[in-house]
């Protein structure tokens, strides 16, 4: 167990060496002036680019120009991002908070909900409930995000106008009604700041970005929930519990349910890259400011450092999240053993 | 005692059997929403085939197929309706413009069946958007295809170094969700539908070369090829008779999969500002057209429903029907279900 996680953690520099040569390599395909944008900052120094290809060694050989980027990348200079119109580093600090706080709630809608509606379809297996379950499914996991998000917010906002549409809270509270950036969870520091109608706003701003979140997410869980319990419950030590005389709900709860939730736990690695991936479309139609909708941006606007650090950023998330699902799927599972 | 044997297993076939009668056609027969997805996805099909049947060419794409205004593209004798079917000029791939007006207007008003967005004709971009979308879906899925195979074939029956220098580079790319490496590539070649083709090339054909390479490791070792080498068949013989034949069942199921998924994140792009220029036939810009019109008219805030309402149903439709029918093959070929 020790020895698989210390070597799963030993492998980790390698494939951030990686992701990081791809990244770099991925750059080369630009022209030495192109790439010298992602260094300009104001307008003077769009006069002397032939310099800052001198200076930043553009135009050397790749292995040099690797060596430089990991120097500047161990201080943290990962270039400056035209798109945010700050350095990479501190925009991802400014942004991030605002994309985990979507993702948080979102996953705390997600698992629950596809586990419970993937135990009601297959426990009533073939059954009127069954079938509109797994059309439902299907069309959930068919909808691409950026339609999710239009209906929602043509339907919500738009027709209804019950739910605000864009945006992390009012623009005019944000001005009259500032709260202390301490954690940048909006909903966490407007509690620490004990104000409690920022709270509420921010937290009908997120209701339609969960929901788009969610949609895909729940359908496709749900449906791999069901085939899963559905296997479980073929299994002889569920036909022994019934053979004991346990009642139905004894048995399909304690016994079988227990086990089909394990595989769940695989695939929250899948999860966590919908929901990153998802966040660049969501946050874009409901011009939320997270992350997502800076890389998003940042590709429109051809910011090559903007995008590069963004994907570098989501390479690390999933890479170390990878690691965390793998190694809390041994501690879940004592049948799984790594040597 | 029976005979252990690994080979694989044998199908008893009866006289007279043909593709129709054997068993994955017959499962695939009897699954109902298997026929829905196959429906919807002809009617897709026919669509994009059709297109300048259901949306006649009007304005400049009647100018380049070098006839004018009001004749019709209808006659199946004529040369100009085979014309405007297999190799329409580019221009009919913008969608028509009814109108110059800022707002859409509703569905059957100027001739308009599913209204306009900013004047242009919400039905003809949806139909033309069909043919955009089977364009992409066919110069993608055809070489990622072949790539996939190729690769993946070449890591699982040679091993060695090459399948650990290609399979640690499919690592990299599955280390990144595919539509951030998507957009990364995308705005390194610059905008536009062919350079988000080939970014999803680029990135499609990991998927198939692992698996492809997971069947053929799995295969390789079987029975059958060794026997296949012990009567003396060379590298290539074994690979594409004996092999990749067997190995092909779950490559078909994906590719048929792709055929939805690659529209759609293209059409994902799109709306983000990646693809198109603004009024071309395909489906993500529709959507980010809708975009603009969330809110309607004052006074009827759903007034302009039919702007994002068309779009979406149609993207709906063709990504259900495909899945449907991508996940009823997968049922049908697959020799452990009974």
């Amino acid at each position: 167990m020790l020895t698989f996680i210390l070597r799963r953690l030993a492998s980790l520099p390698l494939v951030m060496l990686a992701l990081t040569l791809l990244i770099v390599g991925l750059l080369q395909f630009l022209s030495p002036r192109e790439r010298a944008a992602s260094f300009i900052k104001s307008e003077n120094q769009m006069r002397n680019i032939d310099l800052i290809i001198k200076e930043n060694g553009l135009d050397q050989p790749f292995y040099v120009q690797y060596w430089k980027w990991l120097g500047n990348a161990t201080q943290g200079n990962f270039g400056f991002s035209k798109a945010s119109s700050l350095p990479v580093l501190d925009t991802i600090i400014q942004r991030f908070p605002a994309t985990l706080e979507l993702a948080i709630f979102a996953s705390l809608f997600i698992i629950p909900i596809a586990v419970w509606l993937g135990t009601l379809s297959a426990l009533g297996k073939d059954k009127f409930l069954d079938q509109m379950l797994r059309v439902i499914s299907v069309i959930g996991y068919s909808l691409p995000v950026f339609v999710v998000g239009i209906l929602l917010l043509v339907v919500f906002y738009g027709a209804l106008g019950v739910l605000p549409g864009f945006g992390r809270t009012d623009t005019v509270l944000a001005i009259t009604d500032p709260v202390p950036v301490v954690t940048g969870m909006i909903t966490i520091d407007s509690i620490l700041a004990g104000k409690w109608n920022v709270l509420i706003n921010a937290l009908q701003h997120m209701i339609l970005p969960v929901m788009t979140l969610s949609i895909i997410q729940v359908a496709s869980t749900l449906k791999v929930m069901r085939n899963q319990l559905l296997d479980v419950l073929k299994a002889d030590y569920v036909r022994t519990a019934r053979a004991k005389g346990l009642s139905d709900n004894m048995v399909n709860i304690k016994h079988a349910r227990r086990n089909a939730i394990l595989p769940i736990v695989t695939l929250a690695g899948f999860t966590i890259q919908g929901l990153l991936s998802g966040a660049v479309i969501t946050e874009t139609i409901f011009s939320y400011p997270g992350i997502g909708s800076w890389g998003a941006t940042a590709a429109v606007q051809l910011d090559y450092a903007g995008v590069m650090g963004f994907a570098l950023f989501i390479g690390v998330i999933v890479v170390i999240s990878n690691l965390v699902i793998d190694i809390l799927y041994s501690f879940f599972d004592p049948r799984v053993r790594f040597d | 005692m029976s005979a252990v044997t690994t080979a694989p297993v044998t199908l008893t076939k009866t006289a007279g059997e043909t593709w129709w009668t054997a068993r994955p056609a017959r499962r695939f027969r009897k699954n109902p929403l298997a026929l829905v997805g196959l429906f919807i996805a002809l009617c897709f099909t026919i669509m994009a085939i059709f297109a300048p049947l259901l949306a006649t060419p009007k304005g400049n794409c009647l100018r380049d197929l070098d006839v004018p205004e009001g004749i019709s593209v209808y006659n199946p004798f004529a040369p100009l309706f085979w014309k405007s079917i297999l190799v329409p000029p580019q221009s009919c791939f913008n969608v028509h413009r009814i109108s110059f007006a800022s707002v859409p207007t509703p569905p059957g008003v100027d001739g308009a069946i599913l209204g306009t967005s900013s004047g242009y004709d919400i039905w003809y971009g949806l139909v033309w958007g069909t043919r955009t979308a089977f364009q992409l879906s066919l110069s993608v899925v055809i070489p990622t295809l072949l790539i996939g195979i190729f690769l993946g074939g070449l890591a699982g029956f040679f091993g060695g170094w090459i399948d650990n220098l290609l399979m640690r580079f499919v690592d990299v790319i599955f280390a990144l969700p595919g539509l951030i490496l998507t957009i990364v590539i995308v705005s390194l070649f610059g905008k536009g539908l062919d350079k988000i083709a080939l970014a999803l090339v680029l990135l499609g054909w990991a998927g198939y070369a692992r698996v492809i390479r997971g069947e053929i490791l799995k295969l390789r070792h079987l029975e059958y090829i060794e026997a296949a080498r012990a009567l003396g068949a060379g590298n290539l013989r074994q690979i594409f008779r004996h092999v990749l034949p067997n190995a092909l069942t779950p490559i078909i199921v994906i590719a048929v999969l792709d055929f939805s998924t690659v529209p759609l994140s293209a059409a994902a792009l799109s709306f983000l500002g990646l693809g198109t220029p603004p009024g071309y036939a395909d489906w993500g810009q529709m959507v980010a057209f809708a975009r603009t019109f969330i809110i309607g008219p004052s006074g009827s805030p759903f007034g302009y429903w039919y702007v994002s309402f068309f779009p979406a149903f149609f993207i709906l439709l063709f990504s259900v029907g495909w899945n449907l029918l991508g996940d009823a093959l997968r049922d049908a070929l697959d020799p452990r279900e009974t």
